[in-house]
């Protein structure tokens, strides 16, 4: 199924100027993988070194928030996943 | 052309101090830069939300991620590249969670340099106020010297197989006396270009030199207005040493409540404000550990925490301040 992907664009040093694009996957589980694939280096913002979404990285699937793990909410071909700039900031 | 990394993304300025390019990175901290002899140059970026990353430009217009950092095996995370310094061939990034890597590609992948970051005491080190972090790299031959905040200087003579910690002769930030090894605050070294063995050092508790690799450091504040401050700098052209005064540990503005870089003429016997040129209105402006540059040939640049470049051309007879705020500033480099 194709999911469809979508950045801040604070992220365009890591992911380029196109801020969305899209991954190839069977089933959820798959989604980091692609990720990295699809922009080599991306993940390492995304997790942190235990593997959890790092704390102020805000993500959503579809209409809800999603931290990406394996045994989240069910994801179908078409699915957005949406990252959105932190609002903690200074 | 003179590379400025701040809180807020980094900056490029030319020899008039003028902007070329800004901002770069916008919402991203730069905190170190690094030109290799191809002419590239990489670019260590931070975020508080994204970790840290790593950019290249082979024309410091268009920049590439790197897509490998540094990164601990041991599940310890790398929040920030502190420093990327180059040894012939050789790339060695001191990041904090406080660590040493070296790279033999040009940065394109990074190995951990082991003996450091496996020191048997490692799970005592303390972290000061800018993180637990290793963020200066000095090389000579096969002389590796590593500054860890707020652990102490670790000196390698065999390339980074091995290293020993030499702090003797500097206070311990849990006061003279205290038996703990880690605990000596280096906030700054800078080498002899010819001599490995001198070398100076802005610390936590005042501002010392050694004339034997850092076996025993002894203290040289004779005319400084304080002791604390956090950059200290040599151009090779005068043999000349820069330092910004800071008030105290507990009140980090400038000394006196004047902007202005010291300088010693004597290999730090002596020190005395720097030159001419300098504001005459009060101010509180203060300089970070990795925001003093030099280029050797009489060249000084210092970014403030408030945004303001100065520079002298004439090692520091003369000062001017560039036409311009930044944000905070965090890294220097003349490119």
């Amino acid at each position: 199924m194709t999911i469809g992907v979508h950045f801040p664009r604070v992220l365009s040093p890591i992911v380029g100027d196109q801020l969305h694009g899209t991954i190839e996957i069977d089933e959820r589980s798959q989604i980091r993988a692609a990720l990295e694939q699809a922009w080599p280096g991306l993940t390492n913002h995304l997790f942190d070194s235990s593997g959890d979404m790092r704390p102020h990285v805000l993500c959503f699937v579809d209409d809800g928030a999603d931290r990406l793990e394996s045994d989240g909410p069910d994801i179908r071909d078409g699915s957005v996943i949406r990252f959105v700039q932190a609002v903690s900031g200074g | 052309m003179i590379a400025i990394g701040t809180a807020k993304g980094g900056y490029l300025i030319d020899d008039s101090l003028a902007i070329q390019q800004a901002t770069l990175f916008p919402g991203w901290k730069v905190t170190a830069w690094s030109a290799t002899d191809g002419g590239d140059l990489i670019a260590a970026l931070a975020s508080n939300w994204y970790g840290a990353s790593l950019q290249r430009s082979l024309d410091r217009i268009e920049w590439t991620p790197i897509s490998e950092v540094p990164t601990y095996p041991s599940g310890r995370d790398l929040n920030q590249i502190w420093t990327i310094t180059r040894a012939g061939d050789l790339l060695y990034a001191g990041v904090d969670e406080a660590g040493l890597f070296s790279s033999e590609d040009g940065g394109e992948t990074w190995g951990e340099v082991s003996p450091l970051n496996a020191w048997p005491t490692r799970d005592q080190w303390t972290p000061g106020l800018g993180g637990l972090c290793a963020h200066h790299v000095l090389t000579h031959g096969e002389r590796v010297v590593v500054g860890i905040s707020a652990v102490g200087v670790f000196v390698s003579d065999d390339g980074g197989s091995s290293f020993t910690k030499r702090d003797e002769g500097v206070t311990s930030i849990a006061g003279d006396g205290a038996d703990i090894e880690a605990g000596r605050c280096v906030h700054s070294i800078v080498a002899h270009e010819r001599d490995p063995d001198l070398i100076w050092r802005q610390d936590h508790s005042g501002v010392y030199r050694t004339r034997d690799g850092g076996r025993q450091w002894s203290r040289i504040e004779s005319g400084l207005p304080s002791t604390f401050g956090f950059p200290i700098g040599r151009d090779r052209s005068s043999d000349r040493l820069f330092i910004v005064p800071m008030e105290s540990d507990e009140n980090r503005v400038s000394a006196e409540g004047l902007f202005r870089v010291f300088m010693s003429d004597d290999g730090g016997d002596s020190w005395q404000v720097s030159g001419t040129g300098w504001d005459e209105s009060p101010s509180y402006d203060t300089v970070l550990r990795n925001a003093m540059a030099t280029d050797g040939e009489g060249t000084v640049v210092v970014g403030t925490t408030g945004g303001n470049v100065w520079i002298t051309r004439d090692a520091g007879d003369t000062w001017h301040r560039a036409d311009l705020q930044l944000p905070r500033i965090l890294s220097t480099e003349i490119i």
